[in-house]
């Protein structure tokens, strides 16, 4: 091996060993502890969702990368449900009762906290008696609804906000 | 002198005079500068600076300056949630706005519009410079 060769070949290796150390940018598997507690079918369609993957890939910080992970799974799962509350409302003039926040056993912290905090603003939303806020907290910059599906079998299909503003 | 019955109507009449001026008061706009590399490729997204909007209101950022004649493409994202804003482009000096933004942490995320060689004659697609404003209300 020629000395250009063998420069190279180490400088390739020192740079799939720092990668190795940061720990690359990979996305949790399905059995992975964060996901211990929240509804398998929820982390399936998560971990198989495009825009989902990337997002995460995106993450050099595992503590981040695991947040985000374990934090869109409860957000896939409390905007469905927030998308079956006012549906209801919609069609019968009072909103029925929003489900539990859904605790994972191994919260992934500050992200865990700060999803508390996202559930309260959305249990407010409903608490208010005024259908407008749960719409805004669904359709608005910054929610959920922009990019979470409607429907669990339809990754490609309308968002939550595509069906609340009829572009379904 | 005044009655109990009297003062304790007046104390929570200051109480709700008070909460009512709270509750109508502006948030105040808070705002973080600061320089960073983003890759010319187009596609890699590079993560900005991480804020607290405290409050529902307009977000944005502005790109002060950008090398390599580059247009960006901005957005920011919550790593609690996944939640992000709608991917708007800003030349230099403009400013990309989002209004009635919903309260979050939000960490911004930036990646040029386009790809183009920066790096000359060398391999790959390399960087531009770019100095960025965000503006929330914190």
């Amino acid at each position: 091996m020629n000395r250009i060769w063998r420069t190279a070949l180490v400088i390739a290796l020192g740079t799939a060993g720092v990668a190795g150390c940061r720990g690359g940018s990979s996305v949790p598997a399905a059995d992975d502890k964060i996901f211990e507690g929240l509804d398998p079918e929820v982390v399936a369609e998560v971990l198989a969702f495009p825009h989902a993957r990337q997002s995460i890939g995106e993450k050099d910080e595992r503590a981040v990368r695991d947040g985000l992970a374990q934090g869109m799974v409860r957000n896939f799962i409390v905007c469905r449900d927030a998308h079956r509350v006012y549906t209801a409302w919609v069609n019968t003039g009072s909103p029925p009762q929003l489900a539990a926040n859904p605790v994972p056993a191994n919260p992934v912290e500050p992200a865990s906290t700060g999803f508390a905090d996202y559930y309260a603003q959305l249990s407010t939303a409903v608490k208010s008696g005024e259908i407008d806020n749960l719409r805004f907290w669904l359709t608005a910059e910054g929610g959920c609804g922009q990019w979470i599906p409607a429907e669990p079998d339809e990754p490609e299909g309308p968002t939550i906000k595509d069906v609340i503003e009829g572009r379904s | 002198m005044r009655s109990k019955k009297g003062l304790k109507a007046l104390t929570g009449g200051v109480a709700l005079a008070l909460s009512s001026l709270v509750a109508t008061l502006p948030a105040s706009a808070a705002s973080k500068s600061a320089t960073t590399t983003v890759s010319c490729d187009g596609t890699t997204v590079k993560n900005l600076v991480q804020v607290n909007h405290v409050t529902q209101g307009t977000f944005s950022i502005k790109a002060n300056s950008a090398s390599q004649d580059s247009i960006t493409n901005f957005s920011a994202e919550s790593h609690t949630t996944g939640n992000s804003l709608s991917w708007k482009a800003a030349d230099e000096g403009q400013t990309a706005t989002w209004n009635s933004v919903l309260v979050a942490v939000y960490t911004g995320k930036a990646k040029r519009v386009g790809n183009k060689n920066c790096n000359g004659s060398a391999p790959g697609h390399g960087n531009y410079t770019l100095n960025y404003t965000i503006t929330y209300n914190g």
